[in-house]
């Protein structure tokens, strides 16, 4: 049985609704991404940067028509991470 | 779990989880075929199982085979740079229970078409020849529109939707 762990860093309203975009896609353009979450580039980037950092995200910056996108998805570490997270609330709510 | 658990309680739980499904049924809508290309798409693949691969007695030519595939695989194809111009990519297998049903229904009519096709043909005809490919394609029609993502989104988030 996979298990459930509440995750601090996941838990954070702007993160957690990050995750969830992330978790069912394979890749999301930070444009894409901010216009979802109705959120300004540097609150996104900050988010993004500390989800970066505890290796739950992977960003790729690509030219493409003379124009950088950023294409983000969560890493192996991330979607475990995400999931585990949702097992625990699922288990607070008492699904 | 850890201690942090302990701090949150039911409500702020059950919060966090609607905000979840509100952010699966955005992403959704973002993947979502329009229902024309959906209904078209939907159409092809029934055609393509039922009159060219199952109860083959019904199909239109030799071509219309490749070039039905040819048509669904355009279409796919067209689909998928249109959401990679907009800012998505979607996985063509997603790792979900409904992906691999699907999957193992595919293989079991793969492997049970002719029999079932036989089935159909004779026990059902001549109503039941069409009425199992229209429920189908309203099954694929249905499903493609509900689940794009292949996420289900509980029936709160869709609620508050309407």
């Amino acid at each position: 049985m996979k298990s459930a762990n509440f995750d601090d860093l996941i838990h954070a309203p702007n993160r957690l609704m990050i995750c969830a975009m992330l978790e069912p896609v394979s890749e999301m353009e930070f444009a894409l991404l901010k216009e979802q979450l109705a959120v300004s580039d540097s609150v996104l980037s900050k988010h993004l940067k500390a989800l970066s950092d505890a290796n739950y995200l992977n960003l790729v910056k690509v030219t493409q028509n003379g124009r950088q996108r950023t294409w983000l998805s969560l890493s192996k570490v991330g979607k475990d991470a995400y999931n585990a997270h949702v097992r625990a609330l699922k288990s607070i709510v008492g699904n | 779990m850890n201690e942090s658990n302990a701090q949150v309680n039911t409500q702020e739980a059950k919060l966090a989880l609607l905000l979840i499904e509100q952010q699966k049924m955005k992403a959704s809508n973002v993947a979502r075929m329009p229902i024309w290309l959906n209904v078209i798409f939907s159409v092809l693949v029934t055609w393509l199982v039922y009159f060219e691969l199952i109860n083959r007695e019904l199909r239109l030519s030799d071509l219309s085979l490749p070039i039905l595939l040819l048509g669904l695989l355009v279409i796919l194809g067209l689909w998928s740079k249109h959401l990679e111009r907009k800012g998505l990519k979607v996985k063509w297998f997603p790792n979900k229970k409904i992906t691999y049903v699907a999957f193992i229904i595919g293989v079991c009519l793969g492997m049970f078409g002719d029999e079932i096709g036989m089935y159909i043909y004779e026990e059902l005809s001549p109503w039941g020849s069409y009425i199992v490919p229209l429920t189908t394609t309203i099954l694929l029609v249905y499903f493609g529109h509900r689940f794009p993502l292949s996420e289900v989104v509980t029936a709160d988030v869709l609620n508050e939707k309407r």
